[in-house]
């Protein structure tokens, strides 16, 4: 999902991203985005997140850490096996 | 990369670390897409346990937490009008639930979206019936459903 927002930029950084959007053949608004996102740290810079960007009202917040989440895995008890059947108890199974 | 729409089936298992999820870890390695229902059916899932007494406060608040952390590594796509509509078309052919059939509706949304663009969209979920669902919305050669737990 996309929205609008005025930015009033230094003159300098403005042809910068201008002279960038002109190398990358890219629009200056998807330039701009990319920077802005870049610069914050987090994942939309990659290619494909900027092309489904108008589709997702949420953007990843973080990249798939699977190392870090096979650790956690690690500490569950047994009570937490087969959740899947909770899930089908919220969808309405039983 | 390649854009896969993962069921909240498939994320739960991805929370627990259960199954087969060879596939499920791949498809968060390129571009992982769901409904931001996904976000509401599996905390209440984590806490529905809670409320049966299988699981601990502390064990709901870990699973919360991993919860968190696999929704947010995924890109969320809204109930707009388009997923409403595409949600009952869906259900027009196939046997499906109503929040099954949202996942179904959203992911075509998101897969036309991706065809104009000369991308594809890929649909992961361990529910066989919501499979065949997508199946036949996306094409057989897009879907995977997980072997069942």
């Amino acid at each position: 999902m996309l929205a609008k927002a005025t930015l009033r930029l230094p003159a300098p950084l403005l042809e910068r991203l201008r002279e960038r959007s002109r190398e990358e053949g890219r629009s200056l608004n998807e330039t701009a985005a990319r920077a802005i996102e870049r610069g914050l740290g987090g994942t939309a810079s990659d290619e494909g997140w900027l092309g489904l960007g108008s589709v997702l009202e949420e953007l990843p917040a973080r990249r798939y850490d699977g190392v870090g989440l096979r650790h956690r895995w690690e500490r569950l008890g047994s009570g937490t096996r087969r959740l899947h059947e909770d899930l089908d108890w919220v969808r309405g199974d039983r | 990369m390649i854009a896969t729409y993962l069921d909240s089936s498939a994320l739960v298992r991805l929370c627990v670390g259960e199954g087969e999820l060879s596939h499920v870890e791949e498809a968060m390695s390129g571009l992982p897409i769901t409904s931001v229902l996904a976000a509401i059916e599996i905390p209440i899932a984590i806490e529905a346990r809670f409320h049966r007494g299988q699981i601990t406060a502390g064990e709901r608040d870990e699973l919360l937490e991993i919860a968190g952390e696999v929704l947010t590594s995924v890109g969320k796509v809204g109930l707009s009008a388009a997923a409403r509509r595409e949600a009952v078309a869906a259900a027009r052919g196939n046997l499906l639930r109503a929040l099954d059939a949202i996942h179904v509706g959203t992911a075509v949304v998101v897969n036309r979206h991706q065809q104009r663009r000369g991308n594809t969209l890929l649909f992961c979920t361990g529910d066989l019936r919501q499979g065949e669902a997508a199946a036949a919305c996306l094409g057989r050669d897009r879907v995977t459903v997980l072997p069942p737990l």
